[in-house]
C-alpha cells in the first residue's frame, strides 16, 4: 500500500460515491471522497451538519440503510491482518466476513449513548458479547477482570458497581466511557468516532477527547474523529478532512489547516469557532443556509455561499484537487488562480 | 423483583375482591328471587294461592333468608375454601357440576386461540417488517385488511362450509358423537383438536391480523435505532441481532395487551359458539341470569373476570422479566 513518510495505510477511501432515494428523489449524500487513513493517526472530519460525514463513515462498515445506493467506482480498502485486502464495499450487508471485521478490527462510537445501547441488558451483557464474539475468552474470572480493567481505563470509577448496571442507570458521559471501553476491548486497527461528544455538555466533552486521544496514543490505534465542531477537531485530529455537501473541499495536517486555511469554506469554518477573546460575538457562523443536496448546486457546491466566487467559472464546473504543499491540497478554482499569481 | 411480584399480587387481591363484590351485586340486581320464580312454577295451575308465607319457606329452603352481606360471605367463603360455588336452583345440582365441563372447553379455546395469536402474529410481523415489500409484507396486509372486515360468525360459516364440502368434516360441537362418552384415548384428542381448529381460527383471525401489525410497526421503528446499528457495528450476525435487539423490545406492546386479547376472545366467543353449536359459558350464563338462577350466573361472571384479571397480572410479571425498567421503576418510568 501507499505509504507516506513512512506510516502505513491502513484503510483507504476511493472516489466513494454514495446516494439515498427517497420520496422527493435521489439525495447524493457523498460526492467523490476519497482519504487514507494511516497507522495511528487521528484523522478528523468535518463539516456542517448534512455534509455526509455520517453516511461516509457509516459506509466503511456496511451500515448504511436499505435506500442507499453505492457507486460502482467506489472502494474502501481494508488491509485485514489476516486476509490481506478486502474492498469493505463489495461486501454484502450480512457477509460472514464481516464477523472479524466489524467490532473486531474496526470499530465504532456512535454520537448518543442514550440510543445506543438496549435498555434491556446490563453493562456487563456488552462486555460478554464482544468477547463472544471476538475474543474467545471462556474462563468466567478473566473475562471480568478483563472488562473491569478496559472500564477503568476509560475512567469509570466504581467499574465492578458500573459493570452490573443497566445502561439508563448511567449518566451520558458515563455510557459514552463504557461505549469507547467496549470498541476498545479489542484493540482494533480503527475506531471510527462518529461525534462522539456532540449529546454531551462541554465538560464531559473535554473529559471524553482527552480520554481518546490517551486511548489512541497508547493502543497505537487509527481514529477517524467526526464532528460538526472545528474546535473539537483542533483538540484531537493530526489531519483534517474538512468536508462540504458530500466533498472533501480541503485536506491537510491540522497545522496546515489552523495555520494556512486556503479554502474559502475553510477559512468560514475557522471563523466560526468560538474563541475566548470573542465570547460576546459568539460565532460568527458561516452566512446563509447549506443547499438541499436533492438538487447540489452545478459546479463548486459552494458558490451559492462563496464570498470568493469567480462567476462565469465556479458555478460552470467542478474544481479540481491542488496540491499545496505535502499533503495539503484545496479543491478551488480562487486558490488554484492565487497559486498561479504567486508563482 | 420479589418487591414488584409482592406489589402487583396484592393489586390483583384487591382487585378481585372488588370485582367479586360487584359480581354479587349484578347477581341481586334483577327484579325477583328464585323462590317466588320457583313457588310461582310449583304452584301455577294448581289454583293454590301463594302466601307470603310459602315464599318465606322457600326462601329458608333455598338458603335465601339471609341478609346480602351474610349471603355474600358465605358464597365467597365456599369458593376460597371449599372451591365449592354453591348450589344451582334452575338444576337442582351444585354449580360445579354445571360448569365443569364447559369451563374446561372455555379455557382450551381461550388458550389456544392466545397461544395461536402469538404463534403466527409475530413471525409475520417480524417477517413483514424485516423484509419490506416482500411477500411477507404484502400477504400481511391482505390479511389486516380481511382480518377487520370478515365478523367472525360469517368466518365460521364460510369455513364450516368449505370443510364440509371439501373435506367432508362436519365440525360444529367439541366432539363427535361416538367419542362423545367415550375415555380419553389418542383418537378422541385428535377429534377434538379437529373440532377446535375451526373456532379457534374463527377467534383468532382479526387478533392475528391486529397483533401481527402492531408488531410489524413496533419492530420497522425498532430496526431504525441506533442500538441496532450499533449491535451491527459490534460485530452481530444479522439473525441472532435481530432476536436480541429489536425483537426483544418490539414485542412489549404484544406483552401488555393480553388481558385486551382475552377480552376480545371472550368477548367473540358467544356468537363463534352460537354458530358452532358448542357448549360454552356465554349462553349458559344469559340463560341462569334470565332465570334468576343467581349462583350460576355469579360463578361464569366470576370466573370470566378471574381469567381476565389474573391474565393481566401474568401480563404485567412477562413485562417485568422481558424489560428491567419496568422492574426497576414499577413502570411508571420509560
Ligand atoms: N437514510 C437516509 N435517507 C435519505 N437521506 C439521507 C439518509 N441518511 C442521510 N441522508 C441525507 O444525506 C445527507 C448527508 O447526511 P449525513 O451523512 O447524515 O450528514 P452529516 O453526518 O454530515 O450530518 C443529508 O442531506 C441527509 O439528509
Ligand atoms: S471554487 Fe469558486 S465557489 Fe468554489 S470555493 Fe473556490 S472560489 Fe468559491
Ligand atoms: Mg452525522
Amino acid at each position: 500500500m501507499s505509504s507516506e513518510q513512512g506510516y502505513e495505510t491502513v484503510l483507504e477511501i476511493k472516489d466513494l460515491g454514495i446516494s439515498f432515494s427517497t420520496d422527493e428523489g435521489d439525495v447524493r449524500a457523498v460526492n467523490g471522497v476519497s482519504f487514507a487513513l494511516k497507522k495511528g493517526i487521528t484523522l478528523g472530519i468535518v463539516g456542517e451538519s448534512g455534509s455526509g460525514k455520517t453516511a461516509t463513515t457509516q459506509s466503511i462498515l456496511g451500515l448504511l440503510s436499505e435506500n442507499a445506493r453505492i457507486d460502482n467506482c467506489s472502494k474502501v480498502i481494508f488491509k485485514h491482518p489476516q486476509k490481506g485486502i478486502i474492498d469493505l464495499i463489495k461486501l454484502g450487508k450480512n457477509d460472514t466476513n464481516w464477523s472479524d471485521i466489524r467490532g473486531r478490527y474496526i470499530s465504532m462510537v456512535f454520537q448518543e449513548p442514550s440510543a445506543s445501547f438496549s435498555p434491556i441488558y446490563r453493562i456487563r451483557d456488552y462486555f460478554y458479547e464482544t468477547m463472544d464474539l471476538h475474543l474467545k475468552i471462556k474462563d468466567k474470572n478473566k473475562r471480568e477482570e478483563f472488562s473491569l480493567e478496559m472500564l477503568s481505563k476509560v475512567g469509570i470509577p466504581d467499574p465492578k458497581g458500573c459493570f452490573g448496571r443497566y445502561p439508563f442507570e448511567l449518566s451520558g458521559g458515563m455510557k459514552q466511557r463504557v461505549m469507547i471501553a467496549i470498541a476498545l476491548l479489542t484493540h482494533p486497527l480503527v475506531v471510527i468516532a462518529d461525534e462522539p461528544t456532540s449529546a454531551l455538555d462541554v465538560v464531559v466533552q473535554a473529559q471524553i477527547l482527552l480520554l481518546l486521544r490517551k486511548l489512541q496514543q497508547d493502543l497505537g490505534m487509527s481514529l477517524i474523529f467526526v464532528s460538526h465542531d472545528f474546535g473539537v477537531i483542533r483538540q484531537i485530529a493530526d489531519e483534517v478532512a474538512i468536508m462540504y455537501l458530500g466533498e472533501v473541499v480541503e485536506y491537510g495536517s491540522i497545522k496546515q489547516i489552523t495555520a494556512s486555511p486556503f479554502h474559502p469554506y475553510t477559512k468560514l469554518l475557522l471563523g466560526a469557532i468560538p474563541r475566548f477573546e470573542h465570547r460576546n460575538t459568539f460565532l460568527s457562523s458561516v452566512p446563509g443556509d447549506i443547499p438541499s443536496p436533492l438538487n447540489r448546486p452545478s459546479g463548486c457546491p459552494l458558490h451559492t455561499r462563496c464570498p470568493s466566487i469567480i462567476k462565469g467559472l465556479c458555478d460552470k464546473s467542478s474544481p479540481n484537487f491542488l496540491t499545496i504543499k505535502g499533503k495539503h491540497k484545496v479543491r478551488c478554482f480562487f486558490c488554484e488562480k492565487l497559486m498561479k499569481e504567486g508563482n | 423483583m420479589l418487591r414488584f411480584l409482592a406489589y402487583r399480587s396484592l393489586g390483583m387481591f384487591i382487585t378481585l375482591f372488588v370485582v367479586s363484590i360487584m359480581v354479587f351485586a349484578i347477581m341481586q340486581l334483577p327484579p325477583g328471587n328464585y323462590a317466588e320464580r320457583y313457588a310461582f312454577r310449583k304452584f301455577s295451575g294448581s289454583s293454590t294461592t301463594i302466601t307470603a308465607k310459602d315464599i318465606e319457606n322457600i326462601k329458608i329452603q333455598l338458603g335465601l333468608n339471609k341478609p346480602a352481606w351474610k349471603l355474600y360471605i358465605d358464597w365467597i367463603w365456599g369458593i376460597t375454601s371449599r372451591f365449592d360455588f354453591g348450589p344451582s336452583f334452575a338444576y337442582e345440582t351444585s354449580v360445579n357440576n354445571i360448569i365443569r365441563s364447559d369451563i374446561g372447553y372455555t379455557l382450551l379455546l381461550l388458550f389456544g386461540s392466545l397461544i395461536l395469536v402469538y404463534l403466527v402474529a409475530v413471525p409475520l410481523g417480524v417477517f413483514a417488517a424485516v423484509y419490506k415489500h416482500s411477500i411477507w409484507d404484502y400477504s400481511l396486509t391482505i390479511l389486516g385488511y380481511m382480518g377487520f372486515a370478515l365478523p367472525p360468525f360469517l368466518l365460521a360459516l364460510i369455513l364450516m362450509y368449505f370443510l364440509n364440502i371439501h373435506f367432508d368434516l362436519s365440525v360444529g360441537g367439541f366432539l363427535s358423537s361416538k367419542f362423545q362418552n367415550a375415555p380419553w384415548s389418542f383418537a378422541k384428542i385428535w377429534n377434538l383438536i379437529e373440532h377446535l381448529f375451526v373456532p379457534i381460527v374463527v377467534l383468532t383471525w382479526s387478533n392475528i391480523a391486529f397483533q401481527a401489525q402492531t408488531i410489524r410497526a413496533t419492530m420497522s421503528d425498532e430496526i431504525n435505532k441506533p442500538y441496532v446499528t450499533a449491535a451491527t457495528a459490534r460485530g452481530m450476525p444479522r439473525k441472532e441481532m435481530l432476536f436480541k435487539y429489536p425483537l426483544r423490545v418490539a414485542i412489549n406492546p404484544l406483552l401488555s395487551t393480553i388481558g385486551f386479547d382475552v377480552n376480545r376472545i371472550f368477548s367473540d366467543l358467544p356468537i363463534v359458539a352460537l354458530v358452532l353449536n358448542l357448549p360454552e359459558l356465554g349462553q349458559l350464563l344469559i340463560k341462569s341470569y334470565m332465570s334468576l338462577d343467581m349462583y350460576t350466573a355469579g360463578a361464569i361472571l366470576l370466573l370470566v373476570t378471574f381469567i381476565i384479571v389474573f391474565m393481566n397480572f401474568i401480563s404485567d410479571i412477562l413485562l417485568a422479566i422481558i424489560d428491567p425498567r419496568v422492574r426497576i421503576y414499577g413502570g411508571n418510568s420509560r
